[in-house]
């Protein structure tokens, strides 16, 4: 489903070129997830961006679905952190405007948004603007609105990360189980270990900038919510910090 | 809204108050009590006044709109395109301090006396207001804000209209309040100079006459005119940018 080889990106700034990318290698099977994790500011966004067809400067290849990466890919959702929403557009406005957008206005559209909004607990919040909404309720917004235009690839960055823990798991669970429903594939960029491992398939673990890869752990318990709770996940969040602790020096 | 509208009706009582205190204690002729001018502003109105409110309402109206029409979209694509506005912005930034009052007799000299010399100057003032306003508000949208929407699937025309125009709307309309108040100005001072209608011409006339009941009629008549400028500006802020007041 997705495919990087050998990616490398340098920003250019007025006196310095900075590289954010070197080398990067790695695969997504199509229906899998995969965890992207490293130090901050390491690049983690950059490559999400790269994913997303956001960013077209780089070296190297990209395929998804078999195909060069491109701007607007209409099967590819992209999840910012905090940006997600239009504070302007109400949450009904907001979940529409990824279909809006595409000209698709028709009644199943409707429908299917409304279901949306089921799901994830939002039916009664359709009248309200993001700003009258708590952190949870924003971003599970954010997740119906990506969902909205129906994705084969969902990209998340740092999707939860500005969460209490509680609502964090909560969102999480609601995550895997869309997963579980839609099958889609899903690549989520985190900082958080905990969340690597608890629904990252396949998780990428990346150096300091510029970064490479420095391991793909492989994670198969993935996928229920009793695993946060077993010896393998407390096994697996132990590799993946002395992989970090390694690398941070 | 009711609550609203009487705090202003206090404020303005308030105003009036104090109108009449300071004249009371004051005791001048060119300073006369409430009373007095608001005599002069109901008597003169239906026999000049009212026409001469109408036809400068009429310029400062049209002169917003026509400012408002050619600086948004270009501040708008300015703030948004970098390789342009690294050309313009000089141009702006040079031009906008210039105090555009003082080419009045050029643009009376080219324009003639009419209408259109008036409505020109004020567009003129306040399109430079609007327009670096815009501008900047545009130029310091969140990117991810943007990316988020492109990644949606949204072309460029979309992105302007779904996510700068929403989020730049509550500036321009600040910003066009605060220009409301110096197109009043400037209206008031292409009025004064060769004119023969509008509430300039209506206070300059009473001035040389030196009749201070009909000069503080024309005060009254401009003061309205400008809190009927701004309360439909803060109107039109609060039904449009509902969000900005949750």
């Amino acid at each position: 489903m997705v495919l990087v080889e050998h990616l490398s990106v340098t920003y250019r700034q007025t006196n310095a070129s900075i590289q954010a990318l070197k080398g990067v290698t790695f695969s997504v099977e199509a229906g899998e997830t995969c965890a992207i994790i490293g130090p901050s500011g390491c690049g983690k966004t950059t490559l999400l961006y790269v994913l997303a067809g956001l960013r077209t400067g780089f070296s190297g290849r990209v395929l998804i679905n078999g195909q060069p990466v491109r701007p607007q890919r209409r099967e590819t959702a992209l999840i910012l952190q905090d940006y997600g929403l239009l504070p302007w557009k109400t949450v009904w406005q907001n979940v529409i405007l990824g279909p809006q957008l595409r000209g698709l206005t028709g009644p199943e559209i409707f429908k299917q948004c409304e279901t949306l909004l089921h799901q994830l607990g939002l039916a009664d919040l359709g009248h309200l603007f993001p700003g009258q909404l708590s952190g949870g309720q924003r971003q599970r917004v954010a997740i119906a609105r990506a969902l909205a235009v129906d994705p084969d690839l969902l990209l998340m960055d740092e999707p939860f990360s500005s969460l209490d823990a509680l609502t964090r798991e909560m969102l999480q669970d609601n995550l895997l189980a869309i997963w579980k429903q839609k099958r889609l594939t899903v690549v989520i960029v985190t900082h958080s270990i905990e969340e690597a491992v608890y629904l990252g398939r396949k998780i990428i673990v990346l150096s300091p900038r510029p970064a490479h890869v420095i391991a793909q752990v492989d994670n198969p318990g993935v996928g229920t919510r009793a695993w946060r709770k077993q010896a393998g996940f407390y096994h697996v969040c132990s590799r993946l910090r002395e992989l970090l602790q390694v690398e941070g020096g | 809204m009711g609550r609203r509208i009487i705090v202003y009706l206090i404020a303005i009582a308030a105003l009036i108050g104090l109108w009449e205190v300071a004249a009371v204690s004051l005791q001048m002729a060119a300073f006369p009590t409430p009373v007095i001018a608001f005599a002069a502003f109901l008597q003169d109105l239906p026999h000049g006044l009212g026409r001469d409110l109408a036809i400068s309402a009429w310029r400062v109206s049209i002169s917003i709109v026509i400012s408002l029409v050619l600086a948004v979209p270009l501040g708008l694509y300015l703030g948004r395109e970098e390789a342009l506005d690294r050309f313009f912005a000089p141009l702006i930034y040079v031009t906008y301090p210039i105090p555009k009052i003082v080419l009045l007799p050029v643009i009376m000299a080219m324009c003639g006396l009419g209408n259109f010399s008036k409505i020109f100057l004020i567009a003129l003032t306040i399109f430079f207001q609007i327009l670096v306003t815009t501008r900047d508000a545009a130029r310091q949208l969140e990117r991810p804000l943007i990316d988020s929407v492109t990644s949606l699937g949204a072309n460029k025309w979309q992105v302007y209209r779904h996510v700068i125009w929403p989020a730049v709307l509550p500036e321009i309309l600040t910003a066009l309040r605060i220009a409301s108040g110096t197109a009043i100005a400037v209206l008031f001072f292409a009025e004064t100079i060769a004119s023969e209608d509008g509430l300039g011409y209506y206070l300059m006339d009473a001035w040389t006459r030196c009749d201070w009941a009909d000069l503080f009629a024309g005060v009254i008549a401009m003061s309205i005119l400008g809190l009927a400028i701004y309360m439909t500006l803060e109107l039109i802020e609060r039904r449009v940018c509902t969000w900005k007041y949750l």
